[in-house]
């Protein structure tokens, strides 16, 4: 077996043990509380079948979208000028440090105060948690800019459009790639806390309803139902265009 | 035929911190010359070359490119010191991505000329060093077979190749009327390919002379 489709046993053997584990130690519990996976999945199929499973998990999933999308677009741009500005990292260096302590939740709770418990509050709210990191990243990836292509640029005269298609677009890539990878776990998170803070419907919402009838198999449920749309998003999204434009790396081929 | 352009350099002065590399220097290429640059290390020979290719505007005189500031001339075939290939692109696709108005097929003739038929789709990491350093020549001849401009070309191929290089870019040169201003070490590199050699030293530069090159073998 070669060292490639070891490391593919490996990653697949990985999640049955997961789920082995869990029933291990729901069984050793013994306690309604803690579910078995065989009860998470019969609540999982009857939300799916019965429940409001569809219309929560598309509610939730757009705003992870247009969040995410925002955060990475605004964070990207962000991140190239402080990585190319010096006075503008300079001026604008302590925001990013504030903006990433600054506790996601007080976030959330000033602008349902500000906003009201809108739709465009909880956006808000999460692409501001978000922002800082994703610029963070990028800066940090046009500050590893090799001079040596900026320099080759210049000696052949490549016209703006080609250095950036060319020459800054693929050093940028591993770092679009972290921030992508980060702001998604991150903004799926944080969307379901605030969705939990106040919502008219979403996962988080569901979830607190739930909480609040002690109902943890259906919590599990959403939860389990939630993370195989995240893991169907690296594995049949995120990997294949990783895998696509990072192929000139020794590593990947 | 139409030869490559005239390069005139009058620096003022080229400062690295607290040492002055050039002074009130001057030298001027004619057109279609092959000028060698022969000196110690660290007499500023390189940096020259990148003046010439407007990477480094640091300095207080002009250099021209016939009549036109050297930064705002075209792209010469600049040869750096490393092969310098993008390591995301295959070695096709390195000259074709630099060379906007290089068809491919033209590309693959290059590739063809210096050895490297075959390999056009590896990526830089698959290739050795000296092919790396062939794939850099090929893109350098395919931005501007008018005008060179090369910092120690052949320096880290073996022997033979290095020949056959040498003669790959001797050819061009002598079809295409080139300017070229190469820095070399090698006295093979200078024998073949120069018909004028410049020799630079101390600090701030100074030409210590100036002539044809010693052919004996």
């Amino acid at each position: 077996m070669g060292r490639r489709h070891y490391d593919l046993a490996l990653e697949i053997a990985s999640f049955p043990l997961l789920v082995i584990c869990w029933q291990v130690l729901a069984m050793i519990l013994a306690n309604r509380l803690f579910p078995t996976p065989v009860t998470v999945a019969a609540d999982l199929w009857a939300q799916l079948t019965h429940g409001k499973l569809l219309s929560d998990m598309s509610k939730t999933m757009s705003r992870v979208v247009i969040s995410f999308s925002v955060a990475m677009t605004v964070g990207t741009a962000l991140g190239i000028a402080l990585g190319r500005i010096r006075w503008l990292d300079r001026l604008f260096s302590p925001w990013l440090v504030v903006g990433m302590n600054l506790p996601a939740v007080v976030v959330a709770i000033v602008l349902y105060i500000w906003l009201g418990l809108t739709e465009s509050a909880l956006l808000l709210a999460v692409v501001a948690n978000k922002l800082p990191l994703v610029t963070v990243t990028i800066r940090e990836g046009v500050r590893s800019f090799s001079s040596d292509f900026d320099e080759l640029a210049v000696a052949y005269r490549l016209p703006l459009g080609s250095r950036l298609r060319q020459i800054a677009l693929p050093q940028l890539m591993p770092f679009l790639f972290a921030a992508a990878r980060t702001g998604l776990s991150l903004v799926w998170k944080i969307v379901l806390v605030f969705e939990l803070l106040g919502s008219d419907g979403g996962v988080g919402f569901r979830i607190s309803i739930f909480f609040q009838l002690f109902d943890t198999g259906d919590i599990l449920a959403y939860s389990v139902a939630f993370v195989l749309v995240v893991l169907a998003i690296e594995y049949l999204l995120l990997r294949p265009i990783e895998h696509r434009v990072m192929r000139w790396r020794p590593a990947l081929q | 035929m139409a030869s490559g352009p005239a390069i005139s350099i009058r620096i003022a002065s080229k400062r690295f911190g607290q040492s002055t590399v050039f002074s009130e220097f001057r030298l001027d290429v004619a057109a279609g010359s092959v000028v060698a640059l022969v000196g110690p290390s660290g007499v500023g020979k390189s940096t020259l070359l990148r003046m010439v290719a407007g990477i480094d505007r640091g300095f207080e005189g002009t250099i021209s490119i016939d009549d036109t500031p050297a930064f705002a001339a075209p792209a010469t075939g600049f040869l750096f010191q490393d092969a310098r290939l993008l390591p995301w692109l295959s070695a096709l696709d390195n000259i074709c991505a630099v060379a906007p108005f290089t068809r491919v097929e033209r590309a693959q003739t290059l590739l063809d000329r210096v050895g490297l038929h075959g390999v056009e789709r590896a990526y830089p990491h698959q290739l050795s060093g000296g092919m790396q350093r062939r794939v850099a020549i090929a893109r350098a001849l395919a931005v501007n077979p008018k005008m060179l401009l090369l910092d120690e070309p052949f320096v880290s191929l073996d022997m033979h190749l290095a020949e056959d290089l040498r003669r790959v870019v001797h050819d061009v040169i002598r079809a295409e009327g080139t300017t070229v201003m190469i820095v070399s070490h090698v006295q093979d590199d200078i024998r073949e390919l120069a018909d004028r050699v410049v020799t630079i030293d101390r600090r701030p530069a100074v030409i210590i002379s100036d002539g044809w090159p010693d052919r004996r073998a």
